[in-house]
């Protein structure tokens, strides 16, 4: 185990939201036991300001457990998509800090946060870049240094976890927009993190291909954290949300709780 | 137009090693860009993009055998450094740095339709005009699509976990073919996106040659303008070539 997996912290306040049968379950990631209640993502006071001078986040404070599901609600430029791209290290905070799995989120940790967290872009064209999407998905573990069985293995189980075995050979750019959607989350699935971030996973999908995704969701066993305008796809996967806006949490509690309370989504753009 | 143009044109006529001459016409742009309120160590800095271009002269360093400077054996391979080669090298790496330069100044001074309108009136054919300033017009596109690719690329370049023995990164062949593949996509995407531009002028109406609003008829001064160019090449070429050379 490496230095900057540090012991895990613990949450400071307990989630009334959380399952209850998180509370008993423990797992062994990277031959690690982690009691779930636990703070496997834990964000501290986190500032984020753009060169441009935008300030984007404003003192983010969020504990989630491992497994947990969180839906990001949140009127545009919120924050939710910025805040996002600080758990995986591609964003770098002004002030604060981000511990992943117990690693400080850093220079020096970035090879092994993106290891534990896979995050999927909202456009799929951002995120596939290689001319078959066979070497698309085999990119991150390439990267990892995996021998070719084992990549071989990992990037036909992360195909066939979304249903694009027989894709493989296809460009993604000649794909159609739920095909390269799928494609996009095989590309972090092949990596086995322990979490997964989706940008706005539902838009642009017909009706089908939003059912689809929502089933796939729902069957992730990783810890979830979605940033969504589509309600509905909150309502059906995740039990906790949280409300970001103006670069803050503004609300965080039951999914139903929150989306029941008018007063709350049209103060932040949400109906 | 005609005056950068001039000078580029001045700049690149200069022998090589006309070093003091170089400096010369780089404090001229340096100056004009002081004038025009751009910060000259940005500018300068932002010239450095023609350099990868001028590597294409490195290979005179150590294939002329003229003015031999240094000649050994580097790993079992004889090797020698040129110093004409050298000079050359050095020569279109400050010709080519301050031509950009030249060039940024004329563009922040002058918006792009002013810039492919002179084009179109030195009887630049249309099309190249009109690729001349969409190229400049959507440049920040490809840059935001390049970086986006960047950024999707760093964020799945992870470690193993757990075995310090494994080294990331895969080898130096796959890296190289992911970036060519990187730039075949980037190329792919930008003629997709130009494509969609172009239908969508099409139905607007468009033509394919960049709209620059009214014509300004030509100007009395551009005679002026055109002569005192004349005189400035060649008195950049003429000063240049007595300046000292090394």
């Amino acid at each position: 185990m490496s230095d900057e997996r540090r012991t895990i912290l613990p949450a400071p306040h307990a989630h009334p939201h959380r399952h209850a049968s998180d509370a008993q379950q423990t797992s062994t990631h990277s031959g690690v036991a982690h009691n779930a209640t636990e703070s496997w993502i834990h964000v501290e006071h986190l500032h984020f300001r753009y060169p441009d001078g935008t300030e984007a986040l404003r003192g983010i404070d969020l504990h989630i457990a491992r497994g947990e599901k969180v839906a990001l609600l949140g009127p545009n430029g919120a924050g939710k998509s910025t805040l996002m791209l600080h758990l995986n290290g591609i964003h770098q905070p002004t002030h604060g800090s981000i511990h992943v799995a117990g690693l400080a989120v850093g220079a020096a940790t970035l090879g092994r946060v993106r290891a534990e967290v896979g995050l999927v872009f909202q456009d799929p064209d951002d995120q596939l870049f290689s001319p078959t999407v066979w070497e698309d998905v085999a990119f991150g573990p390439t990267h990892m240094g995996l021998d070719a069985a084992t990549l071989h293995e990992r990037v036909e189980a992360a195909l066939a976890a979304v249903g694009a075995l027989d894709l493989a050979d296809r460009s993604p750019t000649r794909l159609s927009i739920g095909q390269r959607k799928r494609v996009a989350l095989a590309t972090v699935l092949a990596m086995e993190p322990s979490v997964l971030v989706f940008d706005e996973p539902s838009a642009g999908l017909d009706p089908r291909g939003r059912r689809e995704l929502i089933e796939l969701l729902a069957s992730l066993p990783q810890t979830l954290i979605v940033s969504t305008h589509d309600l509905d796809l909150a309502r059906a996967i995740f039990t906790r949300s949280i409300v970001v806006d103006g670069g803050r949490i503004v609300a965080d509690g039951a999914t139903n709780e929150l989306l029941n309370n008018g007063a709350l989504l049209l103060a932040h753009g949400l109906a | 137009m005609v005056a950068a143009l001039s000078a580029v044109f001045g700049l690149a006529l200069l022998p090589a090693g006309a070093y003091v001459a170089y400096l010369v016409v780089w404090l001229g742009v340096t100056l004009a860009a002081a004038l025009t309120g751009i910060k000259p160590l940005a500018l300068a800095r932002r010239g450095f993009v023609a350099l990868p271009f001028v590597l294409a002269a490195l290979p005179l360093v150590f294939t002329r055998h003229d003015e031999l400077l240094w000649s050994g054996s580097v790993n079992g391979v004889s090797l020698t450094i040129s110093g004409a080669g050298l000079r050359i090298l050095l020569s279109a790496a400050a010709k080519a740095w301050i031509s950009v330069q030249i060039s940024l100044v004329l563009i922040a001074r002058h918006p792009i339709e002013s810039v492919v309108g002179s084009l179109r009136r030195m009887r630049l054919p249309d099309a190249l005009a009109t690729g001349i300033g969409l190229t400049v017009r959507y440049l920040d596109l490809l840059r935001d699509e390049g970086l986006r690719m960047l950024r999707a690329r760093a964020s799945r370049s992870a470690s193993p976990l757990g075995d310090g023995r494994i080294r990331a990164g895969g080898s130096l062949r796959w890296r190289a073919r992911v970036t060519g593949n990187l730039a075949g996509a980037l190329f792919l995407r930008a003629y997709a996106r130009a494509a969609r531009i172009e239908e969508a002028a099409a139905a607007r109406g468009g033509t394919g040659s960049l709209s620059i609003g009214t014509e300004v008829p030509a100007d009395p001064r551009l005679v002026a303008g055109l002569a005192a160019s004349i005189i400035m090449v060649v008195t950049i070429v003429v000063v240049g070539s007595l300046l000292p050379q090394w």
